[in-house]
């Protein structure tokens, strides 16, 4: 019988085995990067990390922005940053899965929408030029879940009104 | 359409709305986002329970959208401003429309 492997071993309330690997660890190294990279160079791909508050109300939405420019790129570069730098710690806490699953969004948004993704979407074949990107989307769809589910059992733990 | 004197607030944002009006947070879908990922941003942000926060999920999956939260302008900003922080689609309107 074979055991799949995830992400990470809980091994108390607050500490988490980090048991990714090599390979991956490079990846979640390097992606996070691409997409500062991106903000700072106002990419097409990064308009969902940065939606509109009044979508019908230019004046307002200009009222927002102005209020406060950059706090938004700054929390994703932050969230981004925080994966880029805990990702080959060997023990992680649940505030570092937090910011993981919030940096992993991110980087999912840019490549989702870099590849135009929808639901119930059939991927394309090894021939295609996108398919190794629908891998890493893939992958990363399956990372934040795999994430998810420890930290879901840590809301469930709580005492939610 | 408000009509009359505009108000500080209205000078300032150069919005035609009142920042007296009750506001709701509008919780957008996407083709993107994770279903159980949106259920723990709003169970963490919010502080709803998982029930709540999952019947409002699968509101936005299955209707395109559904209002998450609501209250005075500024708290409604920002509610918005914590779920775009977290990578979701929100947008705001008042009570009334």
């Amino acid at each position: 019988m074979t055991q799949i492997r995830g992400p990470v071993r809980q091994i108390d309330e607050n500490r988490f085995e980090n048991l990714l690997t090599d390979e991956e660890k490079e990846l979640l190294g390097m992606l996070p990067a691409v997409v500062v990279e991106a903000i700072e160079s106002h990419s097409p791909y990064v308009t969902r990390l940065f939606p509109p508050t009044y979508p019908f109300d230019d004046a307002a939405q200009r009222g927002i922005e102005k209020a406060d420019p950059d706090s938004l790129a700054d929390a994703h570069r932050r969230l981004l940053e925080g994966l880029a730098a805990s990702v080959t710690k060997p023990v992680l806490t649940h505030e570092d899965l937090a910011n993981w699953v919030g940096a992993i969004n991110d980087i999912r948004l840019l490549i989702g929408t870099a590849l135009d993704v929808y639901e119930e979407m059939d991927r394309p074949g090894e021939d295609d030029p996108r398919f190794q990107d629908f891998v890493i989307f893939d992958y990363l769809t399956w990372l934040q879940g795999s994430l998810l589910a420890f930290l879901s059992q840590q809301v469930d733990q709580g005492d939610n009104p | 359409m408000p009509t009359g004197t505009a108000t500080e607030e209205e000078i300032r944002t150069g919005s035609s709305v009142s920042i007296d009006s009750p506001w709701r947070v509008v919780l957008w879908d996407d083709p993107i986002n994770l279903i159980s990922y949106v259920i723990w941003v709003l169970e963490t942000l919010f502080g709803y329970s998982t029930t709540k926060a999952t019947a409002l999920t699968m509101e936005v999956h299955n209707n395109g959208r559904a209002i998450v939260s609501h209250g005075p302008r500024e708290k409604a900003e920002a509610d918005a401003s914590r779920l775009h922080q977290k990578g979701l689609w929100a947008t705001l309107e008042r009570e009334s429309d």
